[in-house]
Protein backbone atom coordinates (compact mmCIF):
# COMPACT_ATOMS: atom_id res chain seq x y z
CA UNK A 1 0.00 0.00 0.00
CA UNK A 2 1.26 3.45 -0.84
CA UNK A 3 1.88 6.00 1.83
CA UNK A 4 -1.31 7.91 2.20
CA UNK A 5 0.12 10.73 4.23
CA UNK A 6 1.57 13.96 3.04
CA UNK A 7 3.67 16.43 4.95
CA UNK A 8 2.17 19.82 5.63
CA UNK A 9 3.58 23.20 6.43
CA UNK A 10 3.28 24.22 10.03
CA UNK A 11 0.31 26.45 10.84
CA UNK A 12 2.54 28.78 12.86
CA UNK A 13 -0.05 31.45 13.55
CA UNK A 14 -2.59 28.93 14.81
CA UNK A 15 0.09 27.43 17.07
CA UNK A 16 0.73 30.92 18.39
CA UNK A 17 -2.95 31.43 19.16
CA UNK A 18 -3.06 28.23 21.25
CA UNK A 19 0.10 29.18 23.15
CA UNK A 20 -1.28 32.70 23.67
CA UNK A 21 -4.49 31.29 25.18
CA UNK A 22 -2.31 29.09 27.40
CA UNK A 23 -0.35 32.18 28.41
CA UNK A 24 -3.56 33.97 29.44
CA UNK A 25 -4.68 30.94 31.44
CA UNK A 26 -1.37 30.83 33.29
CA UNK A 27 -1.67 34.57 33.96
CA UNK A 28 -5.09 33.95 35.53
CA UNK A 29 -3.49 31.35 37.80
CA UNK A 30 -0.82 33.84 38.84
CA UNK A 31 -3.31 36.66 39.44
CA UNK A 32 -5.25 34.26 41.67
CA UNK A 33 -2.07 33.65 43.67
CA UNK A 34 -1.96 30.04 42.49
CA UNK A 35 1.76 29.64 41.89
CA UNK A 36 4.47 27.45 43.35
CA UNK A 37 5.99 30.27 45.40
CA UNK A 38 2.64 30.83 47.12
CA UNK A 39 2.84 27.30 48.56
CA UNK A 40 5.90 28.19 50.66
CA UNK A 41 5.31 27.10 54.29
CA UNK A 42 2.32 25.04 53.12
CA UNK A 43 3.32 21.57 54.24
CA UNK A 44 -0.14 20.10 53.87
CA UNK A 45 -0.81 17.91 50.88
CA UNK A 46 -3.02 14.98 50.10
CA UNK A 47 -3.54 12.46 47.36
CA UNK A 48 -6.29 10.55 45.75
CA UNK A 49 -5.76 7.30 43.90
CA UNK A 50 -3.05 8.48 41.52
CA UNK A 51 0.09 6.31 41.70
CA UNK A 52 1.88 8.67 39.32
CA UNK A 53 1.49 11.50 41.81
CA UNK A 54 2.56 9.21 44.66
CA UNK A 55 5.71 8.28 42.74
CA UNK A 56 6.61 11.90 42.07
CA UNK A 57 6.10 12.87 45.69
CA UNK A 58 8.04 9.84 46.87
CA UNK A 59 11.11 11.27 45.12
CA UNK A 60 10.82 14.31 47.38
CA UNK A 61 11.26 16.65 44.42
CA UNK A 62 7.99 18.60 44.80
CA UNK A 63 8.63 19.07 48.52
CA UNK A 64 12.15 20.29 47.74
CA UNK A 65 10.86 22.78 45.18
CA UNK A 66 8.15 24.12 47.46
CA UNK A 67 10.63 24.36 50.32
CA UNK A 68 13.06 26.48 48.29
CA UNK A 69 11.90 30.03 47.65
CA UNK A 70 14.49 30.64 44.94
CA UNK A 71 13.55 27.58 42.88
CA UNK A 72 9.83 28.25 43.39
CA UNK A 73 10.12 31.76 41.98
CA UNK A 74 12.46 30.55 39.25
CA UNK A 75 9.86 28.04 38.00
CA UNK A 76 6.98 30.52 38.27
CA UNK A 77 8.83 33.17 36.29
CA UNK A 78 10.27 30.65 33.84
CA UNK A 79 6.79 29.40 32.95
CA UNK A 80 5.78 32.90 31.90
CA UNK A 81 9.02 33.57 30.03
CA UNK A 82 8.93 30.24 28.24
CA UNK A 83 5.33 30.78 27.18
CA UNK A 84 6.26 34.21 25.85
CA UNK A 85 9.21 32.76 23.96
CA UNK A 86 7.06 29.95 22.58
CA UNK A 87 4.55 32.45 21.18
CA UNK A 88 7.37 33.88 19.07
CA UNK A 89 9.08 30.55 18.36
CA UNK A 90 6.36 27.87 18.49
CA UNK A 91 8.51 25.31 16.68
CA UNK A 92 11.32 25.33 19.24
CA UNK A 93 11.05 21.90 20.81
CA UNK A 94 13.33 22.52 23.76
CA UNK A 95 11.28 25.55 24.85
CA UNK A 96 8.16 23.39 24.85
CA UNK A 97 9.96 20.57 26.64
CA UNK A 98 11.23 22.71 29.53
CA UNK A 99 7.86 24.43 29.75
CA UNK A 100 6.08 21.07 29.83
CA UNK A 101 8.31 19.83 32.67
CA UNK A 102 7.72 23.00 34.71
CA UNK A 103 3.97 22.94 34.08
CA UNK A 104 3.86 19.26 34.96
CA UNK A 105 5.61 19.96 38.27
CA UNK A 106 3.22 22.85 38.85
CA UNK A 107 0.26 20.57 38.16
CA UNK A 108 1.51 17.91 40.59
CA UNK A 109 2.23 20.43 43.35
CA UNK A 110 -1.06 22.25 42.81
CA UNK A 111 -3.07 19.01 42.81
CA UNK A 112 -1.35 17.66 45.92
CA UNK A 113 -1.85 20.89 47.88
CA UNK A 114 -5.43 21.07 46.66
CA UNK A 115 -5.90 17.56 48.03
CA UNK A 116 -8.00 16.17 45.21
CA UNK A 117 -7.91 15.61 41.47
CA UNK A 118 -7.98 18.65 39.29
CA UNK A 119 -9.58 17.97 35.94
CA UNK A 120 -8.41 21.17 34.28
CA UNK A 121 -5.16 19.64 33.09
CA UNK A 122 -5.60 20.65 29.47
CA UNK A 123 -2.62 22.99 29.61
CA UNK A 124 -0.38 19.92 29.71
CA UNK A 125 -2.17 18.10 26.91
CA UNK A 126 -2.28 21.17 24.67
CA UNK A 127 1.51 21.34 24.92
CA UNK A 128 2.17 17.70 24.06
CA UNK A 129 2.36 18.13 20.26
CA UNK A 130 4.86 20.96 20.65
CA UNK A 131 7.33 18.46 22.10
CA UNK A 132 7.87 17.03 18.63
CA UNK A 133 10.06 18.58 15.96
CA UNK A 134 8.79 16.98 12.77
CA UNK A 135 5.56 18.48 11.57
CA UNK A 136 4.07 15.10 10.82
CA UNK A 137 4.78 13.85 14.34
CA UNK A 138 3.19 17.00 15.71
CA UNK A 139 0.10 16.27 13.65
CA UNK A 140 -0.06 12.69 14.84
CA UNK A 141 0.12 13.78 18.47
CA UNK A 142 -2.42 16.56 17.88
CA UNK A 143 -4.81 14.00 16.49
CA UNK A 144 -4.13 11.66 19.39
CA UNK A 145 -4.82 14.40 21.95
CA UNK A 146 -7.93 15.33 19.97
CA UNK A 147 -9.30 11.83 20.44
CA UNK A 148 -8.34 12.01 24.10
CA UNK A 149 -10.32 15.27 24.43
CA UNK A 150 -13.33 13.76 22.68
CA UNK A 151 -13.18 10.68 24.90
CA UNK A 152 -12.86 12.81 28.05
CA UNK A 153 -16.20 14.52 27.38
CA UNK A 154 -18.06 11.61 25.86
CA UNK A 155 -17.06 9.42 28.81
CA UNK A 156 -18.55 12.02 31.19
CA UNK A 157 -21.89 11.56 29.44
CA UNK A 158 -21.44 7.77 29.48
CA UNK A 159 -20.83 7.70 33.26
CA UNK A 160 -23.93 9.83 33.87
CA UNK A 161 -26.04 7.46 31.80
CA UNK A 162 -24.44 4.31 33.24
CA UNK A 163 -24.93 5.40 36.86
CA UNK A 164 -28.59 6.11 36.17
CA UNK A 165 -28.31 9.61 37.56
CA UNK A 166 -29.74 10.99 34.34
CA UNK A 167 -32.98 9.18 35.16
CA UNK A 168 -33.11 10.31 38.80
CA UNK A 169 -35.34 13.40 38.94
CA UNK A 170 -33.71 14.64 42.18
CA UNK A 171 -30.12 14.14 41.10
CA UNK A 172 -29.00 17.64 40.14
CA UNK A 173 -30.93 19.25 42.98
CA UNK A 174 -28.87 17.15 45.38
CA UNK A 175 -25.64 17.61 43.43
CA UNK A 176 -25.78 21.41 43.53
CA UNK A 177 -26.55 21.55 47.25
CA UNK A 178 -22.89 21.74 48.25
CA UNK A 179 -21.65 23.95 45.45
CA UNK A 180 -22.28 27.41 46.92
CA UNK A 181 -22.15 26.80 50.67
CA UNK A 182 -19.25 29.23 51.37
CA UNK A 183 -21.25 31.95 49.61
CA UNK A 184 -24.17 31.35 51.95
CA UNK A 185 -21.87 31.33 54.97
CA UNK A 186 -20.36 34.67 53.98
CA UNK A 187 -23.71 36.13 52.84
CA UNK A 188 -22.16 36.66 49.46
CA UNK A 189 -25.40 36.50 47.50
CA UNK A 190 -25.70 36.87 43.75
CA UNK A 191 -27.81 35.70 40.86
CA UNK A 192 -25.85 32.42 40.98
CA UNK A 193 -26.77 31.70 44.62
CA UNK A 194 -30.41 32.54 43.85
CA UNK A 195 -30.32 30.20 40.89
CA UNK A 196 -28.68 27.55 43.08
CA UNK A 197 -31.61 27.73 45.51
CA UNK A 198 -34.02 27.65 42.59
CA UNK A 199 -32.44 24.46 41.25
CA UNK A 200 -32.55 22.82 44.66
CA UNK A 201 -36.27 23.45 44.98
CA UNK A 202 -37.25 22.82 41.34
CA UNK A 203 -36.16 19.27 40.72
CA UNK A 204 -37.69 18.77 37.29
CA UNK A 205 -36.18 21.94 35.89
CA UNK A 206 -32.81 21.08 37.44
CA UNK A 207 -32.91 17.61 35.98
CA UNK A 208 -33.77 18.96 32.54
CA UNK A 209 -30.57 21.03 32.73
CA UNK A 210 -28.65 17.93 33.76
CA UNK A 211 -30.14 16.11 30.80
CA UNK A 212 -29.07 19.00 28.58
CA UNK A 213 -25.52 18.81 29.92
CA UNK A 214 -25.39 15.10 29.08
CA UNK A 215 -26.51 15.91 25.53
CA UNK A 216 -23.81 18.60 25.23
CA UNK A 217 -21.21 16.08 26.38
CA UNK A 218 -22.53 13.20 24.35
CA UNK A 219 -22.76 15.23 21.14
CA UNK A 220 -18.97 15.31 21.15
CA UNK A 221 -19.10 11.71 19.92
CA UNK A 222 -19.63 13.17 16.43
CA UNK A 223 -15.94 14.10 16.49
CA UNK A 224 -14.99 10.42 16.36
CA UNK A 225 -16.44 10.19 12.86
CA UNK A 226 -15.61 13.54 11.30
CA UNK A 227 -13.55 16.66 11.94
CA UNK A 228 -15.97 18.79 9.94
CA UNK A 229 -17.91 19.94 13.01
CA UNK A 230 -14.99 20.37 15.41
CA UNK A 231 -15.52 24.13 15.72
CA UNK A 232 -19.13 23.54 16.75
CA UNK A 233 -18.02 20.86 19.19
CA UNK A 234 -15.53 23.30 20.72
CA UNK A 235 -18.32 25.86 21.10
CA UNK A 236 -20.60 23.20 22.65
CA UNK A 237 -17.90 22.24 25.17
CA UNK A 238 -17.19 25.87 26.03
CA UNK A 239 -20.91 26.55 26.53
CA UNK A 240 -21.07 23.45 28.72
CA UNK A 241 -18.19 24.80 30.84
CA UNK A 242 -19.72 28.28 31.09
CA UNK A 243 -22.98 26.87 32.39
CA UNK A 244 -20.95 24.61 34.66
CA UNK A 245 -19.36 27.71 36.19
CA UNK A 246 -22.76 29.40 36.56
CA UNK A 247 -24.51 26.39 38.09
CA UNK A 248 -21.73 24.44 39.81
CA UNK A 249 -19.08 27.14 40.39
CA UNK A 250 -16.52 25.11 38.47
CA UNK A 251 -14.55 27.08 35.88
CA UNK A 252 -12.47 25.50 33.09
CA UNK A 253 -9.36 27.62 33.61
CA UNK A 254 -6.49 25.45 32.48
CA UNK A 255 -8.62 23.60 29.96
CA UNK A 256 -9.53 26.34 27.47
CA UNK A 257 -6.42 26.25 25.26
CA UNK A 258 -6.82 22.50 24.90
CA UNK A 259 -10.48 22.81 23.91
CA UNK A 260 -9.59 25.58 21.45
CA UNK A 261 -7.29 23.23 19.54
CA UNK A 262 -10.55 21.85 18.11
CA UNK A 263 -11.03 25.13 16.23
CA UNK A 264 -7.88 24.35 14.27
CA UNK A 265 -8.13 20.60 13.97
CA UNK A 266 -8.28 20.77 10.16
CA UNK A 267 -4.87 22.42 10.20
CA UNK A 268 -3.35 20.70 13.22
CA UNK A 269 -4.35 17.13 12.62
CA UNK A 270 -2.94 14.61 10.32
CA UNK A 271 -3.48 15.29 6.60
CA UNK A 272 -4.03 12.41 4.29
CA UNK A 273 -4.86 12.02 0.63
CA UNK A 274 -7.97 10.12 -0.22
CA UNK B 1 -10.49 1.57 6.83
CA UNK B 2 -7.77 3.97 5.65
CA UNK B 3 -9.49 6.77 7.60
CA UNK B 4 -9.27 4.99 10.96
CA UNK B 5 -6.66 6.73 13.07
CA UNK B 6 -5.05 3.61 14.53
CA UNK B 7 -4.83 1.99 11.10
CA UNK B 8 -3.13 5.05 9.65
CA UNK B 9 -0.87 5.17 12.66
CA UNK B 10 0.08 1.52 12.20
CA UNK B 11 0.95 2.15 8.55
CA UNK B 12 2.92 5.29 9.28
CA UNK B 13 4.78 4.69 12.53
CA UNK B 14 4.98 1.42 14.43
CA UNK B 15 6.40 3.19 17.49
CA UNK B 16 3.53 5.67 17.72
CA UNK B 17 1.07 2.85 17.09
CA UNK B 18 2.58 0.76 19.88
CA UNK B 19 2.50 3.70 22.25
CA UNK B 20 -1.15 4.40 21.37
CA UNK B 21 -2.05 0.76 21.86
CA UNK B 22 -0.34 0.55 25.26
CA UNK B 23 -2.01 3.80 26.29
CA UNK B 24 -5.46 2.56 25.30
CA UNK B 25 -4.97 -0.81 27.03
CA UNK B 26 -3.67 0.89 30.18
CA UNK B 27 -6.65 3.26 30.10
CA UNK B 28 -9.06 0.32 29.89
CA UNK B 29 -7.40 -1.31 32.92
CA UNK B 30 -7.48 1.96 34.89
CA UNK B 31 -11.15 2.49 34.02
CA UNK B 32 -11.98 -1.00 35.23
CA UNK B 33 -10.02 -0.42 38.46
CA UNK B 34 -11.64 3.01 38.87
CA UNK B 35 -8.28 4.67 39.51
CA UNK B 36 -8.59 8.31 38.59
CA UNK B 37 -5.13 9.35 37.42
CA UNK B 38 -3.65 12.40 35.74
CA UNK B 39 -2.91 10.65 32.46
CA UNK B 40 -5.97 8.43 32.71
CA UNK B 41 -8.68 10.69 34.11
CA UNK B 42 -12.09 9.25 34.93
CA UNK B 43 -14.45 12.10 34.23
CA UNK B 44 -17.33 10.85 36.33
CA UNK B 45 -17.93 14.06 38.23
CA UNK B 46 -21.55 14.44 39.35
CA UNK B 47 -22.53 11.10 37.88
CA UNK B 48 -22.98 9.62 41.35
CA UNK B 49 -24.67 11.18 44.31
CA UNK B 50 -25.33 9.57 47.66
CA UNK B 51 -27.01 12.58 49.27
CA UNK B 52 -30.49 11.98 50.60
CA UNK B 53 -31.26 15.37 52.12
CA UNK B 54 -30.45 19.00 51.47
CA UNK B 55 -28.10 19.68 54.36
CA UNK B 56 -24.61 20.89 53.58
CA UNK B 57 -21.31 21.59 55.30
CA UNK B 58 -18.53 24.08 54.82
CA UNK B 59 -15.43 25.22 56.65
CA UNK B 60 -13.96 28.61 57.46
CA UNK B 61 -10.82 30.04 58.99
CA UNK B 62 -11.20 32.74 61.63
CA UNK B 63 -8.42 35.17 62.50
CA UNK B 64 -9.11 36.70 65.91
CA UNK B 65 -12.78 35.67 65.63
CA UNK B 66 -13.24 37.22 62.17
CA UNK B 67 -13.96 34.90 59.25
CA UNK B 68 -11.44 35.18 56.45
CA UNK B 69 -13.68 35.70 53.45
CA UNK B 70 -12.86 33.58 50.45
CA UNK B 71 -15.82 34.25 48.18
CA UNK B 72 -14.57 37.77 47.38
CA UNK B 73 -11.42 36.25 45.90
CA UNK B 74 -10.91 35.50 42.24
CA UNK B 75 -12.28 32.10 41.23
CA UNK B 76 -9.13 29.97 41.40
CA UNK B 77 -8.03 31.36 44.74
CA UNK B 78 -11.51 30.87 46.19
CA UNK B 79 -11.66 27.35 44.80
CA UNK B 80 -8.23 26.44 46.14
CA UNK B 81 -9.00 27.95 49.57
CA UNK B 82 -12.32 26.14 49.82
CA UNK B 83 -11.06 22.74 48.73
CA UNK B 84 -7.74 22.65 50.54
CA UNK B 85 -9.43 23.94 53.72
CA UNK B 86 -12.00 21.18 53.47
CA UNK B 87 -9.35 18.48 52.96
CA UNK B 88 -7.19 19.89 55.78
CA UNK B 89 -10.17 20.01 58.17
CA UNK B 90 -11.05 16.41 57.39
CA UNK B 91 -7.41 15.45 57.94
CA UNK B 92 -7.44 17.15 61.36
CA UNK B 93 -10.74 15.51 62.27
CA UNK B 94 -9.30 12.13 61.27
CA UNK B 95 -6.38 12.71 63.64
CA UNK B 96 -3.84 13.26 60.85
CA UNK B 97 -4.84 10.22 58.83
CA UNK B 98 -5.70 10.20 55.18
CA UNK B 99 -6.02 7.83 52.25
CA UNK B 100 -2.27 7.37 52.01
CA UNK B 101 -1.81 6.64 55.73
CA UNK B 102 -4.44 3.94 55.60
CA UNK B 103 -3.05 2.49 52.39
CA UNK B 104 0.51 2.31 53.76
CA UNK B 105 -0.70 0.71 56.99
CA UNK B 106 -2.48 -1.97 54.99
CA UNK B 107 0.34 -2.61 52.53
CA UNK B 108 3.40 -2.32 54.81
CA UNK B 109 2.89 -4.03 58.13
CA UNK B 110 6.41 -3.26 59.41
CA UNK B 111 6.15 0.20 60.95
CA UNK B 112 9.89 0.84 60.50
CA UNK B 113 9.75 0.11 56.79
CA UNK B 114 6.77 2.40 56.54
CA UNK B 115 8.66 5.46 57.81
CA UNK B 116 10.31 6.63 54.53
CA UNK B 117 7.00 6.32 52.72
CA UNK B 118 5.13 8.21 55.41
CA UNK B 119 7.82 10.88 55.39
CA UNK B 120 7.38 11.68 51.71
CA UNK B 121 3.76 10.81 51.13
CA UNK B 122 2.03 12.29 54.15
CA UNK B 123 2.19 15.79 55.66
CA UNK B 124 4.48 16.27 58.66
CA UNK B 125 2.84 16.52 62.09
CA UNK B 126 3.89 20.19 62.38
CA UNK B 127 1.40 20.95 59.60
CA UNK B 128 -1.33 21.16 62.21
CA UNK B 129 0.33 24.33 63.54
CA UNK B 130 1.79 25.76 60.34
CA UNK B 131 -1.01 25.33 57.82
CA UNK B 132 -3.53 27.72 59.43
CA UNK B 133 -0.81 30.40 59.54
CA UNK B 134 -0.03 29.73 55.87
CA UNK B 135 -3.73 30.04 55.03
CA UNK B 136 -3.88 33.46 56.68
CA UNK B 137 -0.76 34.63 54.85
CA UNK B 138 -2.09 33.21 51.58
CA UNK B 139 -4.90 35.73 51.93
CA UNK B 140 -2.37 38.54 52.40
CA UNK B 141 -3.18 38.97 56.07
CA UNK B 142 -0.41 39.44 58.57
CA UNK B 143 -0.20 37.45 61.78
CA UNK B 144 1.22 38.73 65.04
CA UNK B 145 2.31 36.92 68.16
CA UNK B 146 -0.78 36.10 70.21
CA UNK B 147 -3.20 36.06 67.28
CA UNK B 148 -5.80 33.31 67.38
CA UNK B 149 -6.49 31.27 64.30
CA UNK B 150 -9.44 28.92 64.37
CA UNK B 151 -10.95 26.55 61.87
CA UNK B 152 -14.68 26.01 62.11
CA UNK B 153 -17.11 23.64 60.52
CA UNK B 154 -20.56 24.99 59.67
CA UNK B 155 -23.62 22.90 58.91
CA UNK B 156 -26.59 24.26 57.02
CA UNK B 157 -30.12 22.99 56.54
CA UNK B 158 -32.43 23.96 53.73
CA UNK B 159 -35.45 25.59 55.34
CA UNK B 160 -38.10 27.46 53.34
CA UNK B 161 -35.91 27.54 50.25
CA UNK B 162 -32.93 29.06 52.02
CA UNK B 163 -29.85 27.69 53.73
CA UNK B 164 -30.07 28.29 57.46
CA UNK B 165 -27.10 27.73 59.76
CA UNK B 166 -27.90 24.69 61.85
CA UNK B 167 -24.80 24.47 64.02
CA UNK B 168 -21.04 24.90 64.02
CA UNK B 169 -18.09 23.27 65.71
CA UNK B 170 -14.48 24.17 66.30
CA UNK B 171 -12.04 21.94 64.39
CA UNK B 172 -8.76 23.37 65.64
CA UNK B 173 -7.36 26.48 67.28
CA UNK B 174 -3.85 27.90 67.06
CA UNK B 175 -2.22 30.77 68.83
CA UNK B 176 0.55 32.40 66.84
CA UNK B 177 3.78 32.16 68.82
CA UNK B 178 6.19 33.64 66.28
CA UNK B 179 5.99 36.16 63.45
Amino acid sequence: MNKIFMPATAPINQYRIIIAILFVEVLVYLFCNIRIAAFQQNTFFGFEQDPLLWLIYFTGLPQFIVGNIFISYFIDVSILLLLTALIFKPLKKWLALVLFIFLFLFYCIFTAHLGHRNYQSGYLLALLPFLFVREKNKQIVFEFTRYFLLFFYVSAAYFKIKSGSIFNPDHLSHAVTNQFTPYFLEHSYSVRTSFNLYLISHHNFAQSLYFGSVIFEFIVIVGFFTKRYDSYLAIAILIFHCTNWFIMDIAPIGQIAFICTLFFSQKFCWKHQS
Amino acid sequence: MTKIFLYRLYKESKIFFLFALIFILAYIIVLRKQMDMLIFPINSMFSNNSATDFSTTTYAVKLNSNIIRITDDLYLKKDFSENSLQIFSKWVKADGKDLMTGLLERKISDSLKRVPYLKNLTPPKSTLQTWPVWFVNFHHLQTRVGDNIEIWEYRFDLIKNNFILKDSSLITRQTVIYE
